[in-house]
């Protein structure tokens, strides 16, 4: 018998769509851009996303596509592992479920059971909440923070559905809504055409280019995302850089020395809207789930604290972090722009 | 890999006992040759519901096992060939109304369908379904998910009929396996890919060396999953537990004693 090798199938050949879904645009619009998928249609996508017994690490092989029609609640508050940036009105929202790339330190492996990328079509009904909830905000004379990008990589989604533009549109329309993208993503050059405006921010998590190849699986290099960075700074976008999680390993401090340094060399201050800094850190009933799968990563394998069931770096480690990022950005920005998440 | 076959009658299995040298084990009732194993399901979902726990039993080892049920189908005769074969994609139960989703994960060259899963056979009606009827697919899928995760459950259906048959007995069942039987094989190289298998940290004989050492110092209950815990962080950071050996030589005469050596192995695995 022959022992095969790369004999996965490619990303989105085969696409499930639930019944109810087959009437929106987004549905056509997709499966019109992988025509060579194999449509299987679902009654409910829940059934099949979240099924036991499917192995995450194995599914990112060959990642299917379900679309999907979201049921409510179509808006979520924002949670304590999520930084709030200093928005009052802090919420999120799931356009997507799940993410192309494959980050070893990323939640989304505990949160679900499966790899497949869940997108919701029913685009309306998500702006119709947030719409709703602009209205009767816990704080009315503050904007509203969304945070559209937060169980996803939705940039990295643009080639393939322009869903980051159509929010990016709808938010222009709403005086008191701000959007924040995360991102790791160099696809910006897809967004590049819209007039920038100052209630969206982008937010670019950078790495070291060793955490890039080690941990970051299927992002784009560093390099790339500087790139990114430095068109959407010159369009006159507001950024905001994430070094989120700084990954402790042997010699961390000087890699990630040397990531700041190139840092304040290459991207212009003006238009950084602030940085947030965090280390590792995952709900332990997450963390254990991952751990169960036995990944291939070794940061399941590390000495952790526990700290209010939040699984993290120790704290002189977290000292560490938080001294070299403060003496470092010391003169590229001030420290009240600075967010450091441990 | 390990390939574990499912055929629903003899004459289903035949050309694959057959193209694999496969020997019938009068212990387990399976045909085995090396990786590869077949087993005789029955007709029906409630026939192989019942004899499918006679293999769950037999406490095989799934981590490594491919499920691949061959067997013969009625067709769509718009939409299938008799002779063909299908890789199916969605199987549906007509009685329970259930859904279930084979993950094809592998590249195949087989064109790909829905399968429906009926209680009797169907002889005069073929308009109802979408695609391939047979008898135990949903039944299959059912009993063996919860052991195998979907990925490595492959259905592999031949058309045999256009469910306008009336005397079954009439199907050449072994002519046509037999004609597809390459197929099968390709399919069979396909999933030989160790990437299928569960992954691993701790293998069977230093789970057990780690279950003898928890009795000999009578560990906690608690105490001997941090053990199991700390030595997988190690196997996977240092590359082996070896060296644990040595920490339990020697045999404590008291809890005091017991904590204190648990406290010294946790420092030696934790570093």
């Amino acid at each position: 018998m022959i022992q095969s090798e790369n004999t996965f199938l490619p990303d989105f050949s085969h696409i499930y769509v639930e019944s109810e879904a087959k009437k929106y645009n987004l549905t056509r619009e997709c499966i019109d851009r992988f025509p060579k998928a194999t449509i299987v249609e679902i009654l409910d996508y829940k059934s099949f996303f979240n099924r036991k017994n499917q192995d995450f690490q194995t599914q990112k092989h060959s990642i299917k596509l379900i679309l999907a029609v979201k049921k409510p609640p179509f808006i979520y508050k924002g949670t304590d592992i999520l930084q709030d940036g200093g928005f009052r009105n802090f919420y999120y929202n799931t356009p997507i479920l799940n993410c192309l790339y494959n980050c070893d330190y990323c939640f989304l492996q505990g949160m679900y059971s499966s790899a497949n990328i869940v997108v919701f079509v029913n685009q309306n009904d998500m702006e119709t909440a947030v719409e709703k909830k602009l209205s009767d905000r816990l704080y009315p004379n503050d904007p509203l923070m969304l945070s559209i990008s937060y169980n996803t990589d939705l940039m990295a989604f643009e080639n393939i559905l322009p869903i980051t533009r159509s929010w990016i549109n709808f938010a222009n329309t709403k005086s008191d809504l701000r959007i924040e993208v995360r991102t790791k993503s160099a696809l910006f050059n897809s967004l590049s055409d819209l007039s920038p405006s100052e209630k969206i921010i982008f937010s670019w998590t950078l790495s070291p280019e060793r955490v890039v190849t080690n941990n970051e699986y299927n992002t784009p290099p560093l390099e790339r995302r500087i790139s990114a960075i430095q068109l959407a700074i010159k369009k006159g976008w507001q950024v905001r850089l994430c070094f989120d999680p700084v990954i402790i390993y042997d010699n961390w401090e000087q890699d990630y020395g040397d990531l700041l340094n190139k840092i304040i060399f290459s991207i212009d201050r003006k238009n950084i809207y602030d940085i947030t800094v965090g280390v590792f850190r995952m709900g332990q009933d997450y963390f254990q789930r991952v751990r169960k799968s036995y990944p291939d990563s070794l940061e399941y394998y590390k000495n952790y604290v526990v700290e209010d069931k939040i699984m993290t770096v120790a704290q002189d480690e977290r000292d560490a972090v938080k001294t070299l990022f403060t003496n470092k950005l010391r003169d590229y920005i001030s420290e009240d722009k600075i967010y450091f998440w441990m | 890999m390990n390939f574990l076959f499912f055929t629903a009658l003899k004459v289903e299995a035949i050309p694959i006992i057959r193209r694999f040298n496969l020997k019938k084990d009068l212990k387990t009732q399976l045909f085995i040759y090396k990786n590869i194993s077949l087993f005789i399901t029955g007709v029906g979902k409630q026939k192989t519901k019942v004899r499918l726990k006679s293999i769950i039993d037999l406490k095989i080892n799934w981590d490594e096992t491919i499920l691949i049920n061959v067997g013969i189908a009625g067709g769509d005769i718009n939409k299938t060939k008799i002779g063909s074969i299908y890789f199916i994609n969605k199987i549906i139960d007509e009685e329970t109304g259930n859904i279930f989703l084979p993950d094809p994960l592998i590249k195949h060259n087989l064109e790909e369908i829905t399968l429906t899963t009926v209680l009797n056979s169907v002889s005069d009606d073929s308009s109802n379904y979408n695609g391939l009827v047979d008898m135990e697919a949903s039944a299959i899928f059912e009993s063996i998910s919860s052991y195998i995760p979907c990925h490595r459950l492959v259905f592999l259906k031949i058309v045999s009929d256009y469910m306008d048959i009336l005397d079954w007995k009439s199907i050449d069942a072994e002519s046509l396996i037999q004609e597809q039987i390459e197929n099968i094989y390709q399919v069979i190289n396909c999933y030989n890919n160790q990437n299928l298998s569960n992954r691993i940290i701790l293998n069977n004989l230093e789970i057990n060396l780690l279950k003898k050492y928890s009795e000999k110092f009578k560990l906690t209950k608690t105490q001997s999953l941090q053990l199991i815990s700390l030595s997988e962080n190690y196997k996977k950071n240092n590359g082996s537990i070896d060296g644990l050996e040595l920490y339990f030589k020697k045999i404590p005469k008291s809890k005091q004693e017991r904590n204190k050596g648990f406290d010294t192995i946790r420092k030696y695995l934790s570093t």
